[in-house]
C-alpha cells in the first residue's frame, strides 16, 4: 500500500517540529527517514502511525485518508526502538495479542502464531518470557507481533539502534529480505545514513523538521540537493574550493592538477584514506582502493598531484 | 564497620526490639486464655469491628483514587495534574491531628459542607463516614507513590504498541498497564491498610471517641491505658503489632515478587 504525506505541520507547544512535509512512498517500498537527532524523523513516523496529532496536513494509505482515523483502526505495524515487549506475557502471548484483540478463533490464533514464530526464527521460544530472549530475538518477536495482524504498512523506529554491531548487520539483512518477501510498504527511522543506504529503496533526509531531499540512495549520494545532504549521506572533502566525494579525487605522480604533500595514510581494509595538504585551500583527503594505493606506493611526506578522476566528476559510489 | 553495626543494633533494640518484646510478654504473661478473653471483651470487639469496616471501605477507594491519579499525572500531564502531583503528598506532611481538625471544621454539623449535609440528615462527624474520611485523607498518597515511579519507568511504548495492535484504551489498561503494575498496587494497598488500621490522631478528632459507636482499636487501646486497665490495652496493642508485622512480612514477599517480575 502506498503512503502519501501531504503538507504535514506539527507543533509541540510553540515549537514547530515538522514543516509542510510532503512525500509519496510507493507500494512495497522500503523508505528510510534519516536525519540527525531532533530532525523530526521519529515525530513524522509517529504522526503517520497516529500516535501524534498534527496541526495540518494529510496522511493517506493507498488513497484512503487516515488523518482522522485513530491509531487502533489504522491497521499499521509499529515497532519501537525498545521493542516494547509485554513483559508479563510469553513470546506466544505477545505475538498473539493483535489476533486476540481481533477475536480470531483460538485454534486459528495458535496456528498463525506458530507459523509466524517459525518465519521469524523463534520456533520453540513460544513459552519463554521476553526477559529470557537476547536483544535480537526480542526485536524479532516485536516484528512478529506487528506483522501477524497483516498490517497495511510497517513502521520501524530505530529498529537496530539497541543492538551490537554483529547482530545489527545480520538483522538488517534479514529485515530487508523479509520486507521484500512480504512486499509490505515499510518506513524505517534511523540516524545512521550507512544503515539507510544499505537497506532502503528510498531515503527521505530530514533536518530541523524539513525534508531536505528524497530519492534513491544513489541519487542522494551522487546528486545531493545541498551541502547538508552531501555531508549527511556520505563523506565529502574539498577540491579547489568545491565539495566533492573523496572517491572522485585521484593522486598521481606528476601530470595535471594541484600539487600536494601527503600528510597521513590510513589503512581501512579494502580502502586507503590519504590526507594531503594543498596550496589552494589547506587539507583534503582521497579514498583510494587498496590496489591503487599499492601501485602508487604512497608514503607520508612525499609530493604528489591531486586531481579529479576523469569522466566521473563527483559521480562515484563504490564504498 | 563492626562497631557501627553494634551501635545500630543497640539503637534498634533500645527503641523497638525490647519494648516490642515487652508488649507481647505483658500480653501473654497470664496465658493464652487470659489473652483470649481480653480479646472477646465487648468494647474491644466493637472497636475491632469498626476498624475493619473503615479499612474495608477506605482501602479500595484509595486504590481507585491512587491508580486514577497516577495515570493522570504520568500519562496525561497538564497544569492540573502537576498541581495534583504536588497536593497529593500534603497529607503525609501534615500532622494527622491537623487533618482531623481540618475535616471537622468543614464537615461538622455547623461546617461549610457539613451543615447542608446535616439538613438532609447526613451526619459525617462523630460517625463512621467521618472516621473513614480522616483515614482516607492520611493515607491518600500511599498507592500513587508506589505506582507513579513504576509508570514512569515502564514508559508508554507497551501501551502504544497495544493501541497499534487494535486494543481499546480499556483493554490496554486491563491487559497491559494493570498487569505491569500489579505488585506496586498490592504494595500500596497494604501500606494503606496498615496506615488506616493504625491511625490515631486524625481519627481522635473526628470520631468523638464514643465507646461501642465511634471508637476504633487505637482509640480503645489509649482509653484502656488512661483508665488504668493496662492488661486490656496490651492485648489491643499486641493485636496492632501483629497486623503490622504480618504486613511487613507480606510487603517483603511482594517486593521479591516485584523484582522477579522485573526480571521477566
Amino acid at each position: 500500500m502506498s503512503i502519501e504525506l501531504n503538507g504535514i505541520n506539527k507543533f509541540y507547544g510553540s515549537n514547530q517540529a515538522l514543516y509542510d512535509i510532503t512525500a509519496t512512498l510507493p507500494t512495497a517500498s522500503l523508505t528510510a527517514l534519516v536525519g540527525p537527532s531532533g530532525s523530526g524523523k521519529s515525530t513524522l513516523l509517529r504522526v503517520i502511525a497516529g500516535l501524534e496529532s498534527m496541526a495540518s496536513g494529510r496522511v493517506g494509505i493507498e488513497g484512503r485518508d487516515v488523518s482522522a482515523v485513530p491509531v487502533r483502526d489504522r491497521n499499521i505495524g509499529f515497532c519501537f526502538q525498545d521493542y516494547a515487549p509485554f513483559r508479563h506475557m510469553t513470546v506466544a502471548q505477545n505475538v498473539a495479542y493483535g489476533l486476540r484483540v481481533r477475536k480470531v478463533p483460538r485454534a486459528q490464533i495458535h496456528q498463525r502464531v506458530g507459523e509466524m514464530l517459525e518465519r521469524v526464527g523463534l520456533a520453540g521460544f513460544d513459552k519463554r518470557y521476553p526477559s529470557e530472549l537476547s536483544g535480537g530475538q526480542r526485536q524479532r518477536m516485536a516484528l512478529a507481533r506487528a506483522l501477524i495482524i497483516e498490517p497495511d504498512v510497517l513502521l520501524l523506529d530505530e529498529p537496530f539502534a539497541a543492538l551490537d554491531a554483529q547482530v545489527r548487520g545480520d538483522l538488517r539483512t534479514w529485515v530487508r529480505s523479509l520486507q521484500r518477501e512480504l512486499a509490505i510498504t515499510t518506513i524505517l527511522v534511523t540516524h545512521d545514513q550507512s544503515e539507510a543506504m544499505e537497506v532502503a529503496d528510498q531515503l527521505v533526509v530530514l533536518n530541523a523538521g524539513r525534508i531536505e531531499q528524497s530519492g534513491s540512495p544513489s541519487e542522494l549520494y551522487d546528486e545531493p540537493a545541498n551541502e547538508f545532504v552531501r555531508g549527511f549521506v556520505g563523506p565529502s572533502t574539498s577540491f579547489r574550493g568545491e565539495r566533492v566525494r573523496p572517491h572522485a579525487l585521484q593522486l598521481t605522480r606528476g601530470g595535471e592538477g594541484e600539487p600536494c604533500a601527503v600528510r597521513d595514510v590510513v589503512h581501512l581494509g579494502f580502502e586507503v584514506r590519504v590526507v594531503v595538504d594543498t596550496n589552494y585551500n589547506g587539507s583534503s583527503w582521497v579514498q583510494l582502493t587498496h590496489d591503487e594505493a599499492a601501485r602508487l606506493q604512497v608514503s607520508i611526506g612525499e609530493s604528489l598531484t591531486l586531481s579529479l578522476r576523469t569522466g566521473r566528476e563527483s559521480h562515484s559510489r563504490n564504498e | 564497620m563492626k562497631r557501627l553495626r553494634i551501635i545500630a543494633a543497640t539503637y534498634l533494640v533500645v527503641l523497638v526490639g525490647a519494648p516490642l518484646y515487652l508488649v507481647f510478654h505483658e500480653t501473654f504473661k497470664s496465658g493464652w486464655s487470659a489473652f483470649w478473653s481480653a480479646l472477646h471483651e465487648p468494647q474491644m470487639l466493637a472497636s475491632i469491628k469498626l476498624t475493619l469496616l473503615i479499612a474495608v471501605v477506605v482501602t479500595p477507594l484509595n486504590a481507585l483514587f491512587g491508580i486514577g491519579a497516577s495515570l493522570a499525572i504520568v500519562r496525561h500531564p497538564s497544569r492540573w495534574t502537576k498541581a495534583l502531583d504536588r497536593l497529593i503528598d500534603v497529607p503525609l506532611a501534615l500532622s494527622p491531628i491537623f487533618v482531623g481538625v481540618m475535616l471537622e471544621l468543614a464537615y461538622s454539623a455547623a461546617g461549610w459542607f457539613g451543615s447542608p449535609l446535616a439538613a438532609h440528615g447526613l451526619r459525617i462527624m462523630f460517625s463512621w463516614p467521618g472516621i473513614a474520611m480522616a483515614s482516607a485523607a492520611v493515607s491518600l498518597p500511599l498507592v500513587s507513590r508506589e505506582i507513579i515511579p513504576l509508570l514512569r519507568e515502564l514508559g508508554e511504548t507497551q501501551e502504544q504498541t497495544a493501541a497499534t495492535l487494535g486494543a481499546s484504551a480499556r483493554r490496554t489498561f486491563f491487559t497491559v498497564t494493570l498487569p505491569a503494575m500489579k505488585w506496586a498496587v498490592a504494595y500500596g494497598l497494604l501500606l494503606t491498610l496498615a496506615r488506616v488500621i493504625g491511625e490515631y490522631g486524625a481519627v481522635l478528632v473526628v470520631s468523638g471517641n464514643v465507646a461501642y459507636q465511634t471508637q476504633t482499636l487505637t482509640l480503645d487501646i489509649a482509653e484502656n491505658f488512661e483508665n488504668y486497665n493496662p492488661a486490656q490495652g496490651f492485648t489491643g496493642a499486641a493485636m496492632l503489632a501483629t497486623v503490622s508485622i504480618l504486613a511487613l512480612i507480606i510487603l517483603g514477599i511482594i517486593k521479591r515478587r516485584e523484582r522477579a517480575s522485573h526480571e521477566h
